[in-house]
């Protein structure tokens, strides 16, 4: 009989499953859509669900190359966040919940998202100076918002580290 | 300098095996050789006590600070 944590644990899993795996497709058709643009410009002006950059694949194909390795980093790196959440459902032993291969997965994905805001950071002042030579890129870089997980998900890794200090003492108190 | 639990001795002293220790304080025979072997990084006062009272011996007799 499964508590109500457990359920909750496997329904977050099949949920994180479900989100790796639209990230995935997602990245893997705004690479494929960007490979046929060079053939074909029409694909550039629905690089994935709308994704319009044909005006500055007109402008310039290297400044469209830095913006799509851009939006495929950040797709890439909410990918591998997922991931690394997945791992940790792996990991986890509810009886134990405090190893150490969960506490640097914790990590991982801090470090996985302050990364990601950095991308989207730098890739935010791209745009901006895009903007200033008079072109309309339209496209939501979410630099705080991951820069302020990282910070968040980085607390709880501290937090979670000495969990398992506290749990490895609890262990070896006879 | 460390504690050094010397439980080897006082139940060499009382010619007591490690089954009978741990029947008599009811602690697992894993976790008295934790005891045992240095290991352990805190014992409870209730587990200090019941091997005490098995063993006839004061705290000193198996924590020694050396």
């Amino acid at each position: 009989m499964k508590t109500k944590t457990e359920r909750i644990l496997s329904a977050t899993q099949v949920v994180m499953w479900i989100i790796f795996i639209g990230l995935c497709i997602q990245t893997g058709a705004t690479v494929i859509s960007y490979c046929v643009s060079f053939y074909n410009p029409e694909a550039a002006k629905n690089l994935y669900m709308g994704l319009n950059f044909s005006e500055l694949r007109q402008y310039d194909i290297g400044q469209y190359q830095a913006l799509v390795f851009f939006v495929v980093a950040l797709g890439t790196m909410k990918a591998y966040i997922a991931y690394l959440t997945i791992k940790i459902f792996k990991e986890i032993n509810l009886s134990q919940p405090f190893s150490m291969e969960v506490a640097k997965l914790i990590q991982k994905i801090s470090q996985a998202a302050f990364i990601a805001g950095l991308v989207a950071l730098i890739a935010y002042g791209y745009i901006e100076s895009l903007h200033n030579d008079g072109l309309k890129v339209n496209y939501n870089w979410p630099a705080g918002e991951f820069l302020l997980l990282a910070g968040v998900v980085f607390t709880i890794a501290r937090v979670f580290k000495k969990g398992v200090e506290l749990q490895s003492e609890h262990e070896l108190t006879i | 300098m460390q504690i050094v639990v010397n439980l080897d001795v006082m139940m060499a002293k009382r010619k007591m095996s490690l089954n009978e220790l741990s029947e008599k304080v009811d602690l697992t025979l894993a976790n008295l050789s934790i005891l045992k072997t240095g290991k352990a990084k805190a014992i409870r006062f209730s587990t200090l006590e019941a091997i005490c009272k098995a063993l006839d011996c004061q705290p000193g007799d198996i924590l020694e600070y050396k």
